[in-house]
């Protein structure tokens, strides 16, 4: 393993151990337990000994927190039974304790050979994370790698009460590739990666409200990052729901057939376009200050 | 998936090691997990259990491992 202090770059268990206090990270139903998939097992795929998912408790400036980090490297960091049951145990253990939770995201979503299985993990890790909600518990998601959050992870994200990005990650629920393959290569050319991150990156997702940190590609940035969002959580109600369904019918409303990802930066106050492209995250959150009214 | 165990005999490995497991990789298309355990093992042998869904390759393991067995102290694990 190479040493790098760029978070995308970074393992999962590098990643855990470098936004946490030193030694404070004990890893729960670690690869020596075994818990691997029985479905890859059955069609004869290689399985992983932590099933693509770290979980543990740890601290963070002293406090308590519950965290996880997905393994991207491991089908994708897709989501099957054993994953989903870990994540989903992770977040009842946060709600039962009174105790904060974080989970690092690096997922396409459903693992697809588990099919059902993976689907119903994810509603039962959402419905954990609801839980929580509903005891004001807090619950982060950090989308900080190239895979980025994806399908029913991305779905998941948006789920928690904050998430945490960098310029290099990306939310979405179909993935560019399929956007192409749906819409054709004029409206969307999944190769043009600027495009791409245009539309679904770090950036745009602070610029548009979806994140709300936009920070270095660096641990101690996301640390840092994470620790201010350790006190907040808000329940899930339907007031707040319809509150949020009305800020995106005024998205749809105004950016709806908006060609041109630089106009939706436009509209949303970015002047200077070129100089946002290139800046890291938290310049780029500067320029989006200085532009908002 | 082909699915073998073998034993090779190596020096122990020393006790002052700290933790009791150690993981290193992550399995995928030409890549390698490997989980590292300490045990009440005897403590002249590395006992390897290997699960790999490229049959055919048996020999080439087992020599890689008896080679690792021999150069480095992996007894007890």
């Amino acid at each position: 393993m190479t040493g790098t202090s760029l978070f995308h770059e970074q393992t999962a268990r590098q990643r855990i151990a470098a936004v946490t206090d030193a030694g404070s990270f004990v890893e729960l139903l670690p690869p020596p337990e075994r818990l691997t998939s029985p479905y890859l097992a059955q069609l004869g795929i290689p399985v992983s000994f932590d099933d693509g998912i770290v979980i543990g408790k740890a601290r963070i400036g002293g406090k308590k927190i519950y965290i996880a980090a997905q393994v991207g490297q491991f089908v994708g960091g897709a989501v099957g039974e054993i994953h989903g049951a870990k994540l989903t145990g992770l977040f009842k253990a946060a709600s039962r304790d009174r105790v904060p939770c974080a989970v690092i995201i690096e997922s396409g979503g459903v693992r697809l050979h588990e099919g059902s299985a993976g689907e119903i993990a994810i509603t039962e890790t959402m419905r954990a994370i609801f839980e929580c909600r509903a005891k004001k518990v807090p619950t982060i998601a950090v989308i900080a790698s190239d895979i980025g959050a994806y399908g029913g992870i991305g779905i998941l994200s948006t789920c928690c009460d904050f998430r945490v990005m960098t310029e290099h990650g990306r939310l979405g629920i179909s993935g560019p590739i399929v956007i192409e393959k749906w819409m054709g290569k004029k409206a969307y050319d999944s190769s043009n990666r600027a495009l791409v991150w245009k539309t679904s990156g770090g950036k745009t997702k602070y610029l548009l409200g979806d994140a709300d940190a936009l920070v270095h590609d660096d641990a101690g940035a996301v640390r840092e990052a994470i620790g201010k969002l350790l006190a907040k959580s808000s329940p899930v109600t339907l007031k707040n729901a319809k509150a949020r369904q009305a800020v995106l019918a005024k998205r749809l409303k105004r950016f709806g057939k908006t060609e041109n990802p630089d106009d939706v930066w436009k509209g949303m106050g970015v002047r200077d376009i070129a100089g946002a492209s290139i800046a890291s995250g938290p310049e780029f959150v500067a320029l989006a200050k200085a532009g908002r009214k | 998936m082909e699915k073998f165990t073998k034993a090779f005999p190596s020096k122990p490995l020393k006790s002052t090691a700290g933790k009791p497991w150690a993981l290193a990789g992550v399995v995928g298309s030409g890549n390698l997990e490997v989980l590292v355990e300490r045990g009440s093992r005897p403590s002249d042998a590395m006992d390897c259990h290997i699960e790999t869904s490229i049959p055919g390759y048996k020999a080439s393991w087992l020599a890689a491992l008896a080679d690792f067995a021999h150069h480095y102290p992996a007894g007890g694990t």
